[in-house]
C-alpha cells in the first residue's frame, strides 16, 4: 500500500517536472536562420548552393509563387517539387503566395473584388486540396508587405486608399477559410507586413489609415507573424529611385513594428521573413552580426535572409570573404521540422 | 456569391430528362388550364366589371405562362448544348495577332474616384494593341450648375486622364450615351466638327479600331478582359458583338445591391446563355465588345431610345449580323445602393424596353420576314418582360377585389385550380430554383431578388403605361455612393397595396368566421394570396433601409 502511494506520488512529481521542462523549451526559445530564394522551382542544387554561400544550413526556405491569371484559374501549379526538395533538405518550406501574375513581363494584380466575387475560389480550393494531399506542415505567407503601395495586393494603382486594409483582411480570410473548409490544416498562415508603412503620417497627413493593425485578419486566421525590412544603405537617391535611403540598424528597422505585432498577438511566434543589408554606407558584416544578436534579444523566432542578387546584391557573402559561420553566428536553436509540427499540433 | 468560374452544366441524362419532361408537363398543364379558363370566361354570364377584372387576370396568367415557356426554352437550350458550352473557352485563347481595339468608357457626371478606378482598370488591361478613350459626356453649361464646380470637375477629369495616360473626348451634348459614341466614331472616321474636343494624353495617334469595347464608368474590367473576346470575334466574322455579364461587388452589406445583383444574375445565367446559343442575345450597353465595321454598317448606335443598346441590337440582327453571349465574369461594378436609384434605373430600363416593344411589334407586322421567327420570339419576350409590373398588380388586386367587394374574377371551380394550376406553379418554382442552385446560387438570395421585383412593380407599371402611350419619362443616372432611405411619401403605392392586402385578408377572416360564408375554399385561397402579397410588399421597408451593419 505504501509502495503504491509512493508510486503515485512519484509519478505526479515526474509529470510535474517533465511539464516544467517542456515549458522551458517553449517555442519562444527556438531560433532559426532561413534563406529566401528567388527562382522556381526550388531545387536541391539551389539549397546546397545557398548553404555553401551562407556558411550554415538554413532551417527555413522561403520562396515565391504567383497566382494564375484570372482567365486561366484552372491552371493550378502547386509547388510539390519545391516543397519536397526543401523537406528532404530537412528545412521548413515557406511559400510567399502572391495574388498577382506576370504577363508580357508586367505584374498584373489580382483585384480583391475579383477574389471576393469568387472567381478564384476553385483555384484556391484546388491549391488547398493539393496542400492537404502533400500532407506535411508548411507556411504560407499570403500577400506579404501589404502596407506598401508598391505591392497593392488586390488594389488598383492610385486607389491605395483607406478602404484597402479592410479589403485586404477580407481576401486573407476568404483564402484561409477555403483552406480550412478543405481540411488543409497542415498549412500555417503567416501575416507579414513591411517594417515601414508607405504612405504614412510622416509624409502624408492623410496616411493615418495605413497601419499594420488595420490589415490584421484576426487571431484565428494567422498562426505566425512576421516582418520584412531591408537596410538599403545609401543606394537609393531621390533623383534615380524617387526616395533617399539611409543606413539603418536592425533595431531601427524592426523594433517599433515588432512591438505593434506583439500588441496584435503576444503569443504567436514572430519571424523576420525577409531582411538583408547593402554594403553602401556602412559595415555590412557588422550589420549582420548585430542583426542576429538584436533579433534574439528582441524575441524573434528567426531570421530569413534574402539570399539573392535582385535590386542590389543582398547576399550574405556578396564579397566572397564572409559567411555566417565565419562570423561566429549561432544560427539555430531547435529542429525546424519538429518546431513546425509543434505549432501545427497547437493549432488543432 | 456563386462560384463564377465553375459553371455547372454537367447534368446526368436522367436529370436532363426530368428537367425537360417536367417543364413540358408544366406547359401542358398550364395550357389546358388557360384554355379552360378562357372558355369559361367567354361562356359565363357575369357583370361587365367582373368580366373586366377576369379579363385582366386571364391576360396576366397568359403573360406568366408565356414567359415561363420562354424561360424553360432557354434552360432547354443550355442543357442541350451541355458541355459543349464550356468548351467555348477552349477556342478562345489569345488571338494570333492583336488587331487594334478601342476601349471606350462613357461617363455622365460620375464621381472622380469611380472614374479613376475604371480607367485604371483599362490601363491594366493586358491586351497589347489597345487604345483607351474616356468619353466625358458631362454637361457643364446647365443653368442650375454652379460654374465654378463644373469648371473644377472638368479640370479634374483632364488631370486624371493625363495622369493615367488615357485620351479624353468631349463634344457638344446630344443624344446621351449613344450620341457621344456615334460622335466619337465620327471623329475616328475623320469627320471634322468644331465641337469635337480631343485631348491626346496617351501620346498615341488614334487608329481606326477593329473592335470597340464599351464600358460604363462604374464597371471595372479584369485585366484579361479583351483577349478571349477578340479571339472569338476574329474566329466568327459574322458576329456583331459579344455581351458579357455584369456582377455587383457591393452586395455584402447593402440589401438593394444584393437583391438587384441576384435578380440580374438570373438574367445573366440561363436566359442570356439561351439567347446566346440562339444567336439572339441583345446588347446590354456595358461590358461588351462590338465589331467596328458592324457598327458602321448599321449607321451607329440608335439615339432615339434610352435603351440604345437594345435598340441597336435589333438593327444588327435585322441587317443579318449575329450576336453572342460569353458567360464568364470579366468585370465588376457597383449596383444601386438605395431604392431611389434602383427605381430610377429600373424605371428607365422598363420605359426604354417597352417603348421599343411598340417598334418591334410594328416592324414585325410590317415585315415578318426580316428576322427568323425564333429571333422575333426572343425579342418579343425581352421587350415585354417589364409588363411584369402590371401583371403583378393585377395578380395582387384580383384577390383583394374578391375579398373586399365580392367581385369574382376567377370564375373557375376549385378542382380545376387544384388539378392544373397548383402542379404548374410548383413545377415552375422547382425548375427555377433548382437550375440556379446548380449554378451555386442559394435560395434565400434569389428569393430576395424576387421580392425586390414585387416591390418595384409599381415603377414598372408606371413606366409601361407611359411608354405604351408614347409619353417620355424622366431619365436620371443611378447614384453610386451613399445609401439613403426614401420618404414614406415616395413609397406610398407599395404601402397602400400592402394595406389593401391586409384589409382584404382581415375581411376574409371576417367572412369565414363571423358571417359564416359558405365559400370557405375560395376565400381561403384568396386570403393566402393576399397574405403572400402583403408580405412581399412589406419588404419595401427592408429594402428602404439598405445598409447592413
Amino acid at each position: 500500500m505504501r509502495a503504491l502511494k509512493f508510486l503515485v506520488f512519484y509519478s505526479i512529481a515526474c509529470a510535474l517536472l517533465l511539464n516544467k521542462m517542456s515549458a522551458d523549451t517553449c517555442p519562444d526559445k527556438v531560433f532559426f536562420t532561413g534563406a529566401a530564394l528567388e527562382g522556381n522551382p526550388v531545387t536541391t542544387d539551389m539549397l546546397f548552393a545557398a548553404e555553401k554561400q551562407m556558411g550554415i544550413k538554413p532551417g527555413i526556405i522561403l520562396f515565391f509563387m504567383q497566382w494564375a491569371p484570372d482567365d486561366n484559374v484552372l491552371d493550378v501549379d502547386f509547388p510539390c517539387e519545391s516543397l519536397n526538395a526543401i523537406r528532404n533538405f530537412n528545412a521548413v518550406p515557406c511559400l510567399s503566395w502572391e495574388p498577382m501574375y506576370y504577363k508580357n513581363g508586367a505584374e498584373i494584380p489580382v483585384y480583391s473584388q475579383v477574389i471576393l466575387m469568387g472567381v478564384y475560389d476553385s483555384y484556391i480550393r484546388a491549391y488547398a486540396r493539393a496542400a492537404k494531399k502533400w500532407g506535411h506542415p508548411f507556411i504560407i505567407r499570403f500577400a506579404h508587405e501589404m502596407n506598401l503601395g508598391r505591392y497593392r495586393w488586390g488594389n488598383l494603382t492610385g486607389s491605395y486608399i483607406p478602404e484597402t486594409p479592410a479589403l485586404y483582411a477580407k481576401i486573407y480570410r476568404r483564402v484561409v477559410d477555403i483552406f480550412k473548409k478543405e481540411g488543409a490544416d497542415n498549412v500555417l498562415w503567416a501575416f507579414c507586413p513591411n517594417v515601414d508603412s508607405v504612405p504614412n503620417t510622416k509624409d502624408d497627413a492623410s496616411g493615418d489609415w495605413n497601419k499594420i493593425k488595420n490589415y490584421y485578419p484576426g487571431d484565428e486566421y494567422v498562426d505566425i507573424l512576421g516582418l520584412d525590412g531591408y537596410n538599403w544603405g545609401v543606394t537609393q537617391t531621390k533623383e534615380k529611385n524617387g526616395w533617399d535611403s539611409s543606413w539603418r540598424s536592425f533595431s531601427n528597422l524592426f523594433e517599433t513594428p515588432y512591438n505593434e505585432l506583439k500588441i496584435l498577438s503576444a503569443s504567436k511566434p514572430v519571424f523576420v521573413f525577409e531582411t538583408a543589408s547593402s554594403c553602401a554606407g556602412g559595415d555590412k558584416i557588422q550589420w549582420i552580426k548585430d542583426a542576429f544578436t538584436s533579433a534574439r534579444k528582441m524575441g524573434f523566432s528567426g531570421i530569413i535572409w534574402f539570399e539573392a542578387n535582385k535590386e542590389i546584391d543582398w547576399r550574405v557573402n556578396c564579397h566572397g570573404n564572409f559567411n555566417l559561420n565565419l562570423g561566429g553566428i549561432t544560427p539555430e536553436s531547435g529542429n525546424p521540422q519538429e518546431w513546425i509540427k509543434g505549432i501545427k499540433n497547437e493549432k488543432r | 456569391m456563386p462560384v463564377l468560374s465553375e459553371k455547372d452544366n454537367n447534368f446526368s441524362k436522367i436529370k436532363i430528362f426530368f428537367i425537360i419532361i417536367i417543364p413540358l408537363m408544366a406547359i401542358v398543364f398550364s395550357c389546358s388550364y388557360l384554355v379552360i379558363r378562357t372558355a369559361i370566361f367567354i361562356i359565363s354570364d357575369y357583370k361587365w366589371y367582373e368580366k373586366t377584372a377576369a379579363f385582366f387576370l386571364l391576360a396576366a396568367e397568359a403573360f406568366i405562362l408565356m414567359h415561363g415557356i420562354g424561360y424553360f426554352q432557354e434552360i432547354y437550350r443550355v442543357l442541350k448544348r451541355g458541355k459543349k458550352f464550356i468548351s467555348f473557352e477552349e477556342d478562345v485563347k489569345n488571338p494570333e495577332n492583336y488587331p487594334p481595339i478601342a476601349v471606350i468608357v462613357t461617363s455622365y457626371k460620375e464621381p472622380l474616384e469611380v472614374v479613376e478606378k475604371t480607367i485604371t482598370c483599362f490601363y491594366n488591361l493586358t491586351y497589347p494593341n489597345k487604345f483607351l478613350y474616356f468619353l466625358d459626356d458631362t454637361k457643364t453649361d446647365l443653368p442650375d450648375k454652379d460654374p465654378e464646380s463644373a469648371k473644377k470637375y472638368k479640370a479634374d477629369v483632364e488631370e486624371l486622364c493625363k495622369r493615367v495616360g488615357v485620351d479624353l473626348f468631349r463634344r457638344k451634348w446630344r443624344g446621351a450615351k449613344a450620341g457621344i459614341i456615334n460622335d466619337f466614331v465620327n471623329f475616328v472616321e475623320g469627320k471634322k466638327d468644331e465641337n469635337f474636343k480631343f485631348y491626346n494624353y496617351s501620346g498615341k495617334k488614334p487608329e481606326k479600331p477593329k473592335y470597340i469595347v464599351i464600358f460604363d464608368a462604374d464597371q471595372n474590367a479584369f485585366p484579361s478582359f479583351a483577349e478571349p473576346l477578340v479571339a472569338r470575334m476574329e474566329n466568327n466574322p459574322e458576329l456583331a458583338f459579344i455581351q458579357t455579364p455584369q456582377y455587383y461587388t457591393n452586395f455584402e452589406k447593402n440589401r438593394v445591391a444584393r437583391a438587384s445583383g441576384f435578380q440580374q444574375a438570373v438574367f445573366y445565367e440561363y436566359i442570356s446563355e439561351g439567347k446566346g446559343i440562339e444567336e439572339a442575345m441583345f446588347a446590354c450597353g456595358t461590358n461588351i465588345i462590338i465589331r467596328y465595321d458592324a457598327l458602321l454598317d448599321v449607321g451607329g448606335f440608335e439615339e432615339k431610345s434610352v435603351t440604345e443598346d437594345f435598340a441597336t441590337s435589333l438593327k444588327f440582327h435585322i441587317k443579318g449580323w449575329k450576336s453572342a453571349y460569353y458567360n464568364k465574369a470579366m468585370a465588376f461594378g457597383m449596383g444601386p445602393e438605395d431604392l431611389g436609384s434602383y427605381f430610377k434605373q429600373q424605371g428607365r430600363w422598363a420605359h426604354g424596353t417597352i417603348s421599343l416593344f411598340r417598334i418591334i411589334a410594328a416592324q414585325f407586322f410590317k415585315n415578318p420576314a426580316k428576322l427568323p421567327f425564333a429571333i422575333w420570339w426572343e425579342y418579343f419576350l425581352s421587350s415585354t418582360y417589364y409588363f411584369i409590373g402590371l401583371v403583378f398588380i393585377v395578380l395582387v388586386l384580383c384577390p383583394v377585389f374578391y375579398l373586399l367587394f365580392k367581385v369574382p374574377s376567377y370564375f373557375v371551380r376549385p378542382d380545376i385550380y387544384v388539378t392544373f394550376f397548383i402542379p404548374y406553379f410548383l413545377i415552375s418554382l422547382l425548375v427555377f430554383y433548382w437550375t440556379l442552385y446548380r449554378r451555386n446560387y442559394n435560395f434565400g438570395d434569389l428569393l430576395f431578388g424576387q421580392f425586390l421585383i414585387g416591390v418595384t412593380s409599381p415603377v414598372y407599371a408606371k413606366a409601361s403605361i407611359l411608354a405604351l402611350l408614347g409619353f417620355k419619362a424622366k431619365f436620371n443616372v443611378t447614384a453610386k455612393s451613399g445609401s439613403k432611405s426614401l420618404r414614406l411619401t415616395d413609397i406610398w403605392v407599395q404601402i397602400l397595396i400592402a394595406l389593401l392586402c391586409l384589409a382584404a385578408f382581415t375581411t376574409g377572416l371576417y367572412r369565414i368566421f363571423v358571417i359564416g360564408d359558405k365559400q370557405v375554399w375560395a376565400i381561403a385561397v384568396n386570403m393566402f394570396w393576399c397574405a403572400y402579397h402583403f408580405f412581399i410588399m412589406t419588404t419595401v421597408f427592408y429594402f428602404n433601409n439598405p445598409e447592413e451593419k
